[in-house]
């Protein structure tokens, strides 16, 4: 997926982070009212605006934040936007991402902690052909794949599940898929499918936690330490409100999100709105299964110790880190 | 002769550029207030540096030099340089060119502008001051310049080779005039030339210079009196000065080359 | 005079012709698809079709460009001041300032992001990075090639270094700056949209043409993907001729390169 092309940045992270302390828009941790006595939180996305934040959008346009006395400013990322190192330098407070990110970032001394889980299950995932079809990752063995050259995933397929295939860097776009039945691409299960059939092709989509079972991230919701040390009861209300959003953006009516992303995002169609909606519940990826204890927002320390061990098996990580430097558990909502 | 100091005084002055072999040497030499002198040679043999020294462009590196009673650098404001290109500003009409060393000066814009047009009428211009460089010709070009240098009514004016681009036809035109000019507005001129006729035309003394290095070679005093006029071409004592000044020129060629 | 309209118009259309007529005739022979090769009429109905998209677009792109332009115009202009002026500022400085020209601005990306923030300020420095070395080289150059009789006149007049620089150097400099900022003008627009894809982050129609690039590559809208490039040689074309008309007011009546050819 094109997001993916970021783990360029990561080698520039902990440098630029250094660089920049002083450019924050305001101290980190500091805080500022709203003239009517709710608390300024600035939440950073990771991309621009798309159906995937959509559980956030909920909250904002069904008034979850201002219940909660909180006044929310989503600010959309995109491309190097460095939504980890905005976060980190007090240019947003709260941000949401890649789990594998987060974690890689702390390992590196990046300042920030997770949360709580957006989803249970990251969207990422493989598209392919319905004339090539992928069904288990030896399928992918002698493929050429397009995926981001950082990939975790791709190290896990490669180091953890011995296959091997040819790996090309991930484009902008599917042109090159759609003309190579063969070809297999990384991509959000929640957005590709949408314009490969749209455009005519006979495609399927799979998630790489189906793939490769050992490897299920999460997609999380992170804080700056700072302003986490400073305001444990905002981060805790901002938590609550967002998981309230996601539900309510899943199981009842979305279209209070949709109506204001579809404002920002004046050039997406709205059938990819219904789709990616649509998908996010197929796949279980925000809500998770219930009968595994999973549920919106949930982080168990056994599922960040085990990513946290592939990460190292992979090398990814090279130093150890521990579940609690990465995440603080006591902020996750209540069943 | 006259009886006042001389406005210009070489005293065995010297020029060499860094270590190198001398360019001028053992210059001694007298220029009175008002004359005219031509100064020729070979190439190479120091003339247009004999001129960047009286107006500081250059200093000396050895012996004296006396401009206007004084160094070379505080008579500056006594002295004009015409070169061999007009070297106008190309994007100042000939009127702006002309008034540029009164704005240099500080002088108003309405005082400026009636003194250029002025110097344009004498130099016969006076309808293309609103006309940019590049619509000029070469004699224009060369014309403007002068009246440049005239704007400041210089007690000296230096003139490097200023006619040498020109056609035979022009420049003698432009000689005939600068001595109008100097009877009408009078100032000394050091001139340099390759062309001994023009030397022998316009000047009170013709200066002879050898090369290698640069010194002089002889002093020739040039008998005819002013104004001199087209008519003086024709005169067969004009040719003979001619022929006297070019014999002295090439010895002064030979011994360079020996 | 009429003969000369037509000599002036006729061959960029006869090779406008030709150029289309070469399109169709790739498409014919190669059989490339529409979403690889969309012909010109796909390419203009689709223009017609997101037109006011493209336009808020366009119009963003336009400020992201011009601000970025401007601002390599008076910085570019102040550095060659500097430059010009010292020679131990010109060789301490220039390795620096070529350096930072040939790193590459992907790579510089996400310091940009970092320091002038995503969206606007962020796509304003891309352009300017993009566009102000041709300046600065330039204006330094015509600041430094004063004739040197020239030079030697203003001594002579006891001109200061400021009357110099004033009536001499920095008008002597102006076609020298000019120039620069032509190259600039065919750089800028292509900075902005290049700065857009890379460290935009608006949406809503607000993110300019790059951004449209992503999204309708996202959505393998290829007609619409050519549509954005036209309109961005279009938006390219309105600059040049700005600086060109520029240029033209200030030099064409003193300056050689507007000689007429019937003196």
């Amino acid at each position: 997926m094109f997001r993916r092309l970021h783990p360029l940045l990561r080698p520039l992270l902990l440098p630029a982070v250094l660089l920049a302390t002083g450019c924050g828009h305001r101290a980190p941790g500091a805080a500022t009212e709203a003239p009517d006595g709710r608390m300024q939180i600035r939440f950073q996305t990771d991309w621009f605006p798309e159906p995937e934040h959509g559980g956030y959008y909920q909250a904002l346009a069904k008034g979850y934040y201002a219940a909660e006395g909180l006044d929310v400013q989503i600010l959309p990322g995109g491309p190097n936007s460095g939504y980890l190192a905005a976060v980190a330098t007090g240019r947003a407070d709260l941000g949401m991402g890649d789990g594998d990110d987060v974690i890689t970032a702390v390992a590196r001394g990046v300042p920030v902690k997770i949360v709580a889980a957006e989803m249970e299950h990251d969207p990422q995932g493989i598209l392919f052909h319905d004339e090539h079809p992928v069904r288990r990752v030896a399928d992918l063995d002698g493929r050429v794949v397009m995926a981001g050259p950082a990939s975790v995933w791709v190290q896990v397929v490669q180091k953890v599940y011995g296959v091997n295939f040819k790996l090309w860097p991930l484009g902008g776009d599917l042109a090159r898929f759609m003309n190579d039945p063969q070809l297999v691409q990384q991509c959000f299960v929640t957005n590709e499918p949408y314009f490969a059939r749209e455009r005519g092709a006979r495609v399927g989509a799979l998630l790489t936690s189906q793939l490769c079972p050992d490897y299920d991230p999460y997609r999380v919701i992170f804080v700056q330490d700072d302003f986490l040390a400073r305001h444990p009861d905002a981060v805790r209300r901002f938590v609550r409100a967002s998981v309230r959003g996601w539900v309510d953006y899943l199981t009842g009516d979305p279209a209070p999100a949709v109506a204001r992303l579809r404002a920002l995002r004046t050039d997406l169609p709205a059938g990819l709105f219904t789709y990616s909606l649509g998908a996010l519940r197929d796949y279980h990826l925000v809500l998770g299964d219930p009968a595994r204890g999973e549920r919106a927002g949930l982080l168990t320390r056994e599922r960040l110790q085990r990513e946290i061990d592939l990460l190292r098996r992979v090398g990814v990580l090279d130093r150890p880190v521990t579940v609690d430097q990465v995440a603080d558990l006591e902020f996750v909502p209540p069943p | 002769m006259s009886v006042q100091p001389p406005i210009v005084q070489f005293r065995a002055a010297g020029k060499r550029f860094g270590a190198g072999p001398p360019v001028l040497a053992d210059i001694t030499l007298d220029v009175a207030e008002g004359e005219f002198v031509s100064v020729i040679g070979p190439s190479g043999c120091g003339k247009s540096t004999l001129l960047r020294l009286v107006s500081a462009l250059s200093p000396l590196t050895s012996g004296d030099l006396r401009v206007a009673g004084t160094t070379p650098e505080r008579a500056r404001e006594h002295l004009a340089f015409v070169f061999q290109e007009p070297t106008l500003l190309p994007w100042l009409t000939a009127a702006g060119n002309v008034e540029l060393p009164l704005r240099l000066r500080g002088v108003p814009a309405a005082e400026r502008r009636a003194h250029a047009g002025g110097l344009l009428a004498l130099v016969r211009l006076r309808e293309a001051g609103g006309l940019f460089p590049r619509q000029l010709s070469g004699g224009m070009k060369m014309r403007v310049s002068i009246a440049r240098a005239l704007s400041r009514a210089p007690r000296i004016l230096l003139l490097d080779e200023p006619f040498g681009a020109l056609d035979e036809i022009t420049r003698n035109h432009l000689n005939e005039e600068l001595l109008d000019w100097r009877a009408k507005a009078p100032f000394t001129a050091l001139f340099v030339t390759h062309s001994v006729a023009e030397a022998v035309f316009l000047s009170d003394r013709i200066v002879v210079l050898a090369a290698n290095p640069g010194r002089i070679l002889a002093e020739v005093p040039v008998p005819f009196a002013y104004p001199r006029t087209a008519a003086l071409r024709e005169d067969p004592a004009y040719f003979a000065t001619v022929a006297g000044v070019s014999r002295r020129l090439h010895a002064a060629e030979e011994e360079r080359s020996a | 005079m009429k003969s000369r309209h037509w000599v002036l118009w006729l061959p960029p259309l006869l090779s406008g012709a030709l150029f289309v007529a070469l399109w169709y005739g790739v498409r014919a022979a190669t059989g490339l698809q529409s979403w690889i090769l969309p012909t010109p009429e796909e390419i203009l109905a689709a223009a017609v079709r997101e037109h006011a998209l493209l336009l808020r677009a366009a119009a963003s792109t336009a400020v992201g460009a011009l601000g970025g332009f401007l601002a390599a115009a008076v910085a570019g202009l102040l550095l060659a001041l500097a430059l010009g002026g010292a020679r131990w500022l010109r060789n301490g400085l220039y390795p620096w300032l070529l350096i930072l020209q040939m790193t590459p601005v992907i790579v510089l990306a996400p310091i940009i992001v970092l320091w002038a923030g995503p969206g606007l300020p962020g796509i304003i420095t891309v352009t300017f990075l993009i566009s102000f070395f041709p300046i600065v080289v330039n204006t330094t150059q015509g600041l430094l090639s004063a004739d040197a009789h020239m030079v030697d006149l203003f001594r002579m007049y006891g001109a200061t270094r400021r009357q110099e620089l004033q009536l001499l150097r920095l008008p002597g400099a102006l076609p020298y700056f000019l120039a620069g900022l032509r190259i600039a003008a065919t750089l800028a627009p292509i900075g902005a949209i290049f700065g857009e894809y890379l460290v935009g982050n608006a949406a809503g129609g607000t993110g300019g043409l790059g951004f449209l690039v992503y999204s309708y590559n996202v959505q393998i809208k290829i007609p619409a993907l050519f549509a954005t490039g036209l309109i961005g040689c279009l938006l390219g074309f309105v600059f040049v001729a700005a600086v060109a008309g520029l240029n033209w007011a200030l030099l064409h009546h003193w300056h050689d390169s507007f000689e007429r050819h019937d003196r």
